[in-house]
């Protein structure tokens, strides 16, 4: 390696030092860091075997989306704790600020007739009855007081005459309950945590990737990261760890509606260090996003009036929803239109098939004044002026249900000591088979301040662990770097992510069957193996993105091997969960949860009861 | 077939290079979608950030022919028409370090947005329990602000921060500052202000670079300026940058004309600015920018009011005193 190299090296381990030392470690557990290992990872073997020489927290976060940062901040107001949020991106690039319609919670004002009661049925309803209740009592309460307090904090609301929040109807609630800041919720609140945490003294990692959970006896005692500025790959030692890595829809990678990082590190590293991955199968699709990579197409061009067409030009809704026609809930609009697709009705094939979303009626005036948006992202992706044209739109997938088993809804903690999951990665469960629209904002903040405040407090009783089973991961690691990027032959690895897409797509989209399902477990393991001689196509230390998406992909495989598994052992129809050849929901035989862990490399399939407390499960209709 | 080129401006942590790439013409392509097919097609060692596509998440600015864009959200089509060429030299976005390729680093950039004290310190009337009120005019007034989603454009052609960073922040850190001093959720909104003061808010060169590259339109310069008056209405009137700007409004009320050959003196104090400025005076003499003679009479007798004075000392008057 170069001296320039060297230096940088050493600079950061300084800087990341001083950060370390900076907040006052607990119990005398001095900050310790010496990173003997060099960014070369050669030489990582001979530098492990010295003195214990890794990086520490009390409280070690990764990921920095809604949840990570909440939960960063209520870690960090704890007092006495070195608390770092980790993340392979600058903070704020998470999906949570792609959210837009807002946050559901019940504010109590004068005339108010919703309820937290109310709030908690929409849910369990929602959730077709896969959502524990207790759980779900628990959401509703913490939502509305994350809601004020998001607003004591500085969260931009969009305000009622009166001064209050403002609050709109989503689709499946009584009342309207979801408060939002324009059509930005998601931002406005992922950006107020981000300044929240930094006036909070909450220390950044930028740019190191999850790579492994260090586990010795049972107890989570760090992570081993990548260092992508310099590449070299670094255990980190911590007392507690809390996931915020988000979810795992980038399985489907051209279609779907979420942020190209979000791939599911972080659930699956809990899955190989152990940790049971609860309903996987559990993913939520949007009837409209463009074509070409999938991105939203918000509800709003349905609500103004737009149409539907198929390749004869017919609004094909009237087959599915003659009453409602356009206007049918998502999941029935989503099935209208791969089932045009699938019966030759669409324009296209495979991936990249769509039908046309026709606005052009509504009129000039109206489309740039009411749906501005809408009409910028055609143009940007598929170079089309709604004003003159229709576009082309596929459903796409959009939300994870399914995360990493959380057994302890009060406290977001897993069944390994020492690692806790919040937001979208864990799974406790709120959302149960189906999410509501505004529920996702609010369970990230909700998750992520509880998981906050229990880590904080084990971290507080907890001894800093050794390291050295990360010693042992990151050692692995290092060779994973060398061997794999010193292949020159082999299947571009991109190629495999492209046909796990659509594999996925395919055998685990919209509809399911048991066929299609036992083809995808198979196809999924054989692009796994394949996946593991493919090429990568740089060898570079110094941020090595090919790499980083190379280990990206591996995750995403091993998350939709979990869920084609879990899809295929459940024989009935739930919420997202749409089996052609079951097409009713079976409370009798599947009102479990799936949990699937990973033995070697195998899969395992285990079910937990849902908790039912005071709605007993009724058929879902609206 | 039509070529289109990207220059590229490469960086592996050691050695910096152009690297040309050549890709068919594609007009359903964005800046973005451009780079992605050449990183999947040609070159997977290449490096640069992206993630949400459409414009929300901040991370894929980079300079286009020197001037920073979101790649997402600039079509391909627009920057060939806008340059007249089918050759764009990319590179990554200026005033940042570079960690390979269009690969920037933000982490000291987030430190000095900390120093902005971001975060809302509430008014003693609202809780965490209750949380705040506020009225739909007072939420319109910071709602601009915080479309910022901290992609750096407005920093990369800022031309104080090029010519020294030491004693002035990023544009979006003053915006940041700002949306906390203007929200009527505030306890005490100078708090920022008085950080701002501290940290370059007068040093602004009013070159408008941010307000004409912020995708999301947002005009950091009008939030320094923004924040200049607040500090103004607070008695912050000491100080080079105040003195500066009372200057030109004095000017303004008693010719319309600024005087500046005056400027100077009332900015930095007469004796600062005869001693300090003499070798900077006499190079402007020796080069016929200044004439020795008119410059004397103008800082003797001053301009001659401009035709309509007394409505524009109305305009003055009406906008400090608001009477």
């Amino acid at each position: 390696m170069s001296e320039d190299n060297k230096d940088d090296t050493s600079s950061l381990s300084r800087r990341t030092f001083i950060g370390a030392c900076a907040a006052v470690p607990l119990t005398g557990a001095v900050a310790d860091l010496a990173m003997a290992s060099t960014a070369d990872g050669t030489q990582g073997a001979a530098a492990s075997s010295g003195a214990p020489s890794t990086m520490s927290f009390d409280v070690l976060v990764v990921g920095s989306g809604g949840s990570g940062l909440r939960a960063a901040v209520y870690a960090m107001r704890a007092g006495n704790l070195s608390v770092a949020v980790v993340s392979k991106t600058m903070p704020t690039r998470s999906a949570t600020c792609m959210a837009e319609g807002g946050i559901n919670g019940v504010i109590s004002y004068p005339g108010q007739k919703d309820s937290l009661d109310s709030h908690a049925f929409d849910t369990v309803k929602g959730s077709d009855y896969l959502g524990d209740q207790d759980c779900i009592d628990f959401f509703v309460e913490k939502a509305s007081e994350a809601v004020r307090e998001t607003d004591f904090w500085g969260t931009p609301y969009s305000r009622a005459k009166d001064g209050r929040i403002d609050q709109r109807f989503m689709a499946g609630h009584q009342f309207p309950r979801t408060n939002y800041s324009a059509d930005k919720t998601g931002h406005a609140l992922l950006h107020s945590n981000f300044d929240y945490a930094l006036g909070a003294g909450v220390k950044f990692l930028i740019d190191y990737q999850l790579l492994d959970v260090g586990v010795e006896d049972g107890v989570c005692t760090g992570v081993v990261m990548r260092n992508l500025k310099t590449g070299e790959i670094v255990p980190v030692r911590a007392r507690a760890v809390i996931m915020a890595t988000g979810g795992y829809t980038r399985i489907f990678w051209t279609r779907t509606s979420t942020p190209f990082i979000a791939t599911g590190d972080g659930t699956a590293a809990a899955l190989r260090a152990g940790l049971p991955f609860k309903d996987p199968e559990m993913i939520q699709f949007h009837p409209t996003g463009v074509a070409h990579g999938g991105v939203l197409i918000t509800e709003a061009a349905r609500g103004e009036g737009g149409y539907l067409l198929n390749n004869k030009g017919e609004r094909f809704m009237q087959r599915y929803a003659p009453g409602k026609m356009e206007l049918a809930p998502r999941d029935i609009t989503a099935r209208a239109i791969e089932t045009e697709i699938a019966e030759g009705r669409g324009f296209g094939e495979g991936m990249t098939a769509y039908v046309l979303i026709d606005l052009r009626h509504l009129g000039r005036e109206k489309i740039i004044e009411r749906l501005p948006q809408i009409r910028h992202v055609g143009l940007m992706f598929e170079n089309i002026d709604l004003i003159d044209q229709p576009l082309p739109i596929r459903s796409t997938a959009h939300y994870s249900m399914g995360g990493i088993d959380v057994i302890n809804f009060h406290t977001m903690e897993t069944a390994m000591p020492g690692l806790f999951a919040c937001g979208e990665c864990g799974c406790e469960s709120i959302h149960g088979a189906n999410r509501l629209g505004g529920n996702s904002l609010a369970a990230a903040m909700v998750t992520g301040k509880e998981a906050g405040i229990a880590a904080a407090a084990y971290a507080a009783k907890a001894q800093m662990p050794d390291d050295k089973a990360l010693q042992r991961l990151a050692d692995q690691w290092r060779d994973h770097f060398r061997e794999n990027t010193a292949r020159t032959k082999g299947t571009p690895f991109t190629e495999i992510r492209d046909r796990m897409a659509q594999v996925l797509w395919d055998g685990m989209g919209i509809y399911r069957t048991e066929k299609g399902l036992a083809a995808t477990v198979e196809a999924l393991r054989d692009l796994h193996a394949e996946y593991r001689t493919a090429s990568i196509g740089n060898a570079g230390q110094v941020y090595n993105s090919a790499y980083t998406h190379y280990i990206e992909v591996g995750n995403l495989l091993t998350l939709a091997r979990c869920a084609a598994l879990a899809a295929l052992d459940r024989r009935e129809s739930r919420g997202a969960h749409t089996r052609v050849d079951y097409p009713k929901r079976n409370d009798k035989d599947y009102l479990h949860h799936n949990l699937v862990s990973l033995k070697g490399d195998e899969l395992v399939l285990n079910q937990r009861p849902v908790t039912i407390v005071r709605f007993k499960p009724e058929e879902r209709n609206y | 077939m039509r070529t289109i080129t990207f220059d590229i401006d490469r960086f592996d942590g050691t050695r910096s290079w152009t690297q040309s790439y050549a890709f068919e013409y594609d007009p359903t392509l964005t800046v973005l979608g451009s780079l992605i097919r050449i990183k999947e097609q040609q070159d997977p060692s290449l490096n640069f950030t992206a993630s949400c596509r459409c414009a929300i998440c901040g991370s894929c600015a980079v300079r286009v022919n020197g001037n920073a864009v979101l790649a997402c959200d600039t079509r391909l089509d627009t920057v060939l028409k806008q340059w007249g060429a089918d050759t764009l030299h990319i590179s990554p976005i200026g005033n940042f370090k570079v960690i390979s390729d269009l690969v920037v680093d933000w982490g000291d950039k987030i430190e000095r947005l900390r120093s902005a004290k971001p975060g809302l310190k509430a008014k003693k009337e609202f809780s965490a329990d209750s949380g705040c009120q506020q009225s739909p005019a007072d939420f319109a007034k910071i709602q601009k602000q915080w479309d910022c989603i901290l992609c750096g454009s407005c920093a990369s052609e800022c031309n104080k921060l090029t010519d020294n960073d030491r004693d002035f922040l990023e544009p979006f850190v003053y915006t940041h500052a700002n949306r906390y001093a203007q929200d009527s959720r505030s306890a005490d909104g100078m708090v920022h202000v008085k950080e701002m003061v501290k940290q370059g808010l007068w040093k602004c060169l009013h070159c408008m670079e941010c307000v004409t590259k912020c995708p999301k339109q947002i005009a950091p310069a009008a939030d320094i300026a923004a924040m200049r008056a607040m500090a103004f209405a607070a008695g912050n009137t000491d100080g080079k940058g105040p003195r500066h700007a009372e200057a030109f409004r004095t000017d303004l009320e008693n010719t319309g004309r600024l005087n500046e050959v005056r400027l100077v003196p009332r900015t930095e104090g007469l004796i600062d600015a005869a001693t300090g400025r003499m070798g900077f005076t006499y190079r402007m003499l020796k080069h016929g920018k200044l004439g020795a003679l008119e410059a004397a009479e103008l800082y003797l007798t001053d301009n001659k009011p401009i035709e309509g004075i007394d409505g524009l000392r109305k305009i003055i008057r009406y906008e400090r005193d608001g009477k």
